[in-house]
């Protein structure tokens, strides 16, 4: 069976969420702001790979076998639930010292 | 029960205990407690190693004495130092020459040290302090407590040094009293003509001493030993003999034939006269005679005891103790005169005569009994250098006592006019009258005046007799023991020496013919400086106020004059030849003789016939020197006092030769010290010239390079590291704006990075 809608839709969407997420990573003065673009950059990368996976995986009888493309994915979702928790604890704890979350203020490791 | 042999087997506690005197008398200076206490000290520790040592004598009489040196007890020996094949140790000898020689030093030390007790007083308010002028109390003690601690270390130097095993511990010993001698002629060596006596003493001594040592490792080289016992035995000398002349030594060993001087002699002399050398230096034989005199600088007790009794005996004990090597080319007869003891013979007679014809033209009291010494050494010196080992061991042993017992009365004049000086000082106001002897005008060209200050010039004395009859009593008997009259002790052992002199002049030795005329000439001398100095000393008017007040000395001083003078008095009847008119076979028979008359080499020596002509003629010169002296000085002593008879009977020339001792010490200023400042000032120039000049140029031709060095270092080294450093440092200047903090900053170059790569992929 195959998709009706064609793969560079999706790869045009994810190349916008990427890109979107990429502007508001180097835009943002708010450091939430920046780890929000970070999200969005990871999802654009998990469409990716969920398309690439659909469009030339065993589905589609390409060399791929099994849940490898859905098993990016997840483990992507996983990892930027824990960079965001990370992120957002570093942000508090900065916040708690420094009384600011704007990152041109967060210049100490300057040279 | 009570065995006096094992007593005597343990001999070595004799020494000890005077180290032990000296040990408790250093703590006791160190601890500020020395004074009174310390002579106490010394005198118990001498009067124990007294006792011993007569228990050691008692021991080795009645014959027992061979039994005893062989005793498993006396084989005993403290290892001390494994040298090549041989063994140093310490060991005790103990034969009728060490047992009668450590007797002698016992009681005459013991002697000296209780009159020392009182005689060194003085001290106690000698010292003031420079600047309140009070009498410093504190140093006085530890000077008085320093007296007796020196006095204990000589002694033990003595007892080890008679005790001794072998010569390398005899030397050790021999060197302790060497610097016990320094040390005390040195005493008062605030002034300088102490401290000038002790260094003259000690370096002349050092001669002689140099010749001791090369004589020992001699012996050690050839014989592997230096131990007395084997030494001695007959084998050991024929070997000793065995090794040929000196030419033929030289030649085996350098592998071609030499000719030395004086090479045709036995090396066996040249190690024995290479050990007589110390004895020459030691025992004062001329020529190394000059220090003894000088060595009157010291304390009287120290006079007596180190430069009369002991030490200067010390010198012949060794050529008594070490007779076989010098006769060691006769063996079986050891009174033949072989090889080197012709060198010896020479010596002392020549040293005797000399001696005492100085002693005639000398003032000061303590110096003619120095030159007496030095002559009464150079007597026992030639009887040893005839084969006359028992005379000349007799004289040792009696000369000591009765010229312990001189020295000790001299410093019991010289006591008493002191005080009497101070006395008359202290009154001089109304003293003044007669006070005012004026000095004597000296009619003498180049002989000093009398200084009427000086307590020791015989011309400020006179009238003594009165003043201080046991002193003089004493003295005395002393003075008719030194001359050689009948009865006394110092007869016997003189005209024993001159007998056998006699004897061998029979037989035909030249030798003993010179020794028999100069002995017998200076027998003559003897009696007259002594006669002299009777009576200028003890009899007439005082010449000065001093002497006229001078008192008796304490008793402290007195009873050892008495005691010593019943040895000078008796202890030359224990050696009365047999033969001797009246009274020789009813003394046993020469007792002396027999008890000494043996060797370790195992030869013995007979005693000769009596033969009254030698005896007479000594008899004859003591009573022609005694009338002579009466006659020039005992019948108008006050004259003889302001000018000296003896210059007009044989010219001032001549006197002045004798006052000026034959100006020995003049030469020796003139040639040995002279060239050596000489040689010195050399040395110094040429140490600051050429050697210092050397190594300053060695530093200059370093500092130089330093300095280049330093160039280098500075510009080339230093600069290339600052360069590194410098382009370090501008690199990181210029790449700092890229660490600007900013994370978006980062990211955004990350991101561009990103791209690059792609790129550079894609095209």
């Amino acid at each position: 069976m195959t998709p009706t809608i064609a793969l560079w839709w999706y790869l045009l969407v994810a190349a916008a969420l990427f890109s979107i997420g990429l502007f508001g990573a180097l835009s943002r003065r708010n450091a939430v702001g920046v780890l929000m673009g970070i999200e969005l950059m990871l999802n654009g990368a998990n469409v990716n790979a969920v398309a690439f996976w659909r469009y030339t995986g065993p589905s589609s009888g390409g060399g791929l076998t099994g849940m490898d493309g859905q098993v990016f994915a997840i483990m992507v979702i996983a990892l930027a639930a824990a960079e965001a928790a990370v992120g957002l604890a570093l942000i508090i704890s900065i916040y708690r010292s420094q009384q600011t979350v704007l990152l041109e203020d967060f210049t100490s490791l300057h040279g | 029960m009570f065995d006096i042999a094992s007593l005597a087997a343990n001999a070595w506690l004799v020494p000890l205990f005077t180290a032990l005197a000296f040990v408790t008398i250093l703590i006791q200076i160190w601890t500020g407690r020395g004074g009174r206490s310390s002579a106490w000290v010394a005198i118990a520790g001498v009067g124990a190693s007294g006792l011993y040592s007569v228990v050691v004598f008692l021991a080795t009489l009645g014959g027992r004495a061979e039994a005893l040196s062989h005793a498993p007890a006396m084989s005993r020996r403290l290892d001390w130092l494994p040298l090549g094949a041989g063994q140093l140790s310490f060991g005790i000898l103990i034969d009728p020459l060490g047992a009668a020689t450590l007797a002698m030093v016992g009681i005459a030390c013991l002697m000296i040290f209780i009159y020392a007790s009182a005689y060194m007083a003085g001290e106690f308010t000698l010292y003031t302090d420079p600047t309140t002028g009070a009498v410093d109390a504190a140093v006085g003690r530890a000077r008085y407590a320093r007296f007796f601690a020196y006095v204990s270390l000589f002694a033990t130097g003595m007892f080890g040094f008679v005790l001794s095993s072998n010569l390398v511990q005899a030397l050790l010993f021999w060197e302790i009293m060497g610097l016990c001698s320094f040390l005390l002629i040195g005493f008062w060596n605030f002034k300088p003509s102490a401290a000038q006596a002790a260094k003259k003493a000690f370096m002349t001594t050092r001669i002689g001493d140099m010749g001791l040592f090369i004589g020992i490792m001699m012996l050690f080289a050839f014989l592997g030993t230096t131990d007395y016992d084997t030494l001695m035995k007959p084998a050991s000398l024929a070997r000793l003999q065995g090794i040929g002349s000196i030419d033929g030594w030289l030649g085996g060993m350098l592998g071609h034939a030499v000719h030395v001087p004086l090479g045709s002699l036995s090396v066996a002399a040249l190690v024995a006269i290479c050990l007589f050398g110390g004895s020459v230096g030691k025992s004062a034989q001329f020529p190394l005679h000059v220090w003894l005199p000088d060595a009157m600088e010291g304390p009287t007790p120290v006079s007596a005891m180190i430069h009369a009794a002991t030490m200067v005996s010390a010198g012949v004990f060794l050529i008594a103790r070490l007779y076989p090597i010098f006769s060691s080319a006769t063996v079986d007869h050891p009174d033949m005169i072989s090889g080197p003891m012709y060198a010896v013979a020479a010596v002392g007679a020549l040293t005797a005569l000399l001696a005492a014809t100085i002693g005639m033209a000398q003032y000061d009291i303590k110096r003619v009994l120095a030159y007496s010494t030095i002559s009464q050494l150079g007597y026992m010196v030639m009887a040893l250098g005839i084969g006359a080992y028992v005379a000349a061991v007799f004289h040792l042993l009696t000369h000591a006592f009765f010229k312990a017992l001189l020295f000790l009365g001299s410093g019991s004049v010289i006591h008493g006019v002191e005080h009497g000086m101070h006395e008359a000082h202290e009154g001089h106001g109304h003293d003044q009258g007669h006070a005012a002897h004026p000095a004597h005008p000296s009619t003498i060209l180049g002989v000093a005046d009398a200084d009427p200050h000086d307590p020791q010039d015989m011309r400020n004395m006179g009238g003594l007799g009165k003043r201080m009859p046991l002193t003089y009593a004493t003295f005395l008997a002393g003075t008719l023991a030194l001359t050689g009259i009948p009865v006394f002790s110092g007869f016997w052992s003189k005209d024993e020496i001159l007998a056998d002199a006699f004897h061998k002049m029979g037989d035909g030795h030249w030798i003993a013919a010179l020794v028999w005329v100069l002995g017998t000439a200076a027998a003559f001398v003897t009696a007259f400086y002594m006669a002299r100095q009777v009576f200028m000393v003890f009899a007439g008017p005082p010449a000065t106020s001093g002497a006229a007040k001078a008192p008796e000395s304490a008793p402290a001083m007195v009873y050892p004059l008495v005691v010593l003078s019943l040895f000078a008095v008796f202890l030359g009847l224990v050696g009365v030849p047999t033969a001797f008119p009246l009274i020789g076979a009813w003394l046993g028979g020469n007792p002396f003789h027999h008890y000494m008359g043996h060797l370790l080499s195992g030869g013995s020596f007979e005693s000769h016939a009596f033969n009254a002509l030698p005896a007479l003629a000594s008899i004859g010169a003591a009573a022609s020197g005694w009338g002579l002296g009466y006659a020039m000085y005992g019948r108008r002593p006050a004259a003889a006092r302001s000018t000296d008879p003896l210059a007009s009977v044989i010219g001032v020339p001549l006197f002045r030769l004798l006052y000026r001792k034959y100006y020995v010490d003049e030469l020796y200023q003139a040639t040995v010290i002279r060239g050596s400042v000489a040689l010195s000032n050399f040395d110094s120039w040429l140490d600051r010239t050429a050697i210092d000049g050397a190594v300053n140029g060695a530093g200059w031709i370093g500092e130089r390079s330093s300095r280049v060095n330093n160039w280098i270092d500075s510009r080339v080294v230093d600069g290339t590291v600052a360069l590194v450093a410098a382009v370090s440092g501008e690199m990181s200047r210029w790449m700092r704006w890229l660490q600007s903090g900013r994370i978006q900053q980062y990211l955004l170059l990350a991101f561009f990075g990103v791209l690059i790569f792609l790129a550079m992929n894609v095209l």
